[in-house]
């Protein structure tokens, strides 16, 4: 399932996924993988999105039941 | 966040692709091993080299295993162990018995070739029993280790 919100999250940020990706220490396939719901990422690599977003985990990470 | 030369995802891939090709060299040279045994007639001196290779790999892989007190993803069964080792005793025994009477170009008798294959089964259906034993124990004892240690 793609990760719209961390997309959403990132791009109000003004931020490109090769940023994103030096803020959080991995490479752009990754954030772009992440985005597209590819690659589930570690809660530790998570944590760091969310930090470099100023974003809870909640926010970015969490699935409702209808979405 | 540690740079590193692989991040998580490159690395996840990377112990993947790493399993697969140690899986492939494995069942590789397990077929030369046969092949070179039975089709081309070969004196084990010939395939000391891929047994040593074999021996080791699956050595570390099982010992490294063992280790982390992955080898047991259930309570051991016997029953399990006792199939597995039966499979490998009959699979060994017939190998044995077509290696003997090729080698011998046909002039061992059935009833030899019979004693002798049923002598390899039993042979190999104890050693895996006792290999399949002593690592399903060692491995309950490290899974006991680490419950102590990661205990509340």
């Amino acid at each position: 399932m793609k990760n719209m919100k961390l997309k959403i999250a990132r791009m109000e940020k003004n931020l490109s996924q090769i940023q994103l990706a030096k803020m959080t220490g991995v490479t752009r396939q990754t954030i772009g993988m992440i985005e597209a719901g590819d690659f589930n990422p570690s809660l530790k690599l998570c944590i760091a999105i969310c930090r470099a977003l100023d974003k809870t985990l909640d926010q970015l990470f969490w699935e409702e039941d209808d979405l | 966040m540690n740079k590193k030369f692989y991040d998580e995802r490159q690395q996840q891939d990377a112990d993947r692709n790493g399993r697969k090709a140690f899986e492939g060299t494995f069942f590789v040279l397990a077929a030369v091993i046969i092949a070179q045994m039975i089709l081309a007639q070969g004196d084990v001196r010939q395939v000391l080299g891929e047994t040593i290779a074999i021996l080791a790999g699956g050595g570390i892989y099982l010992g490294l295993t063992v280790k982390d007190g992955n080898l047991n993803r259930h309570t051991p069964r016997v029953m399990e162990n006792l199939i597995i080792s039966l499979s490998c005793g009959v699979f060994f025994a017939l190998l044995f018995i077509v290696t003997m009477y090729l080698k011998t170009a046909g002039r061992t008798s059935l009833q030899v070739l019979g004693i002798w294959g049923a002598g390899c089964m039993v042979l190999f259906f104890v050693l895996g029993m006792a290999v399949l034993t002593i690592l399903a124990k060692s491995a309950e004892r490290r899974q006991k280790k680490m419950e102590e240690k990661y205990d509340e």
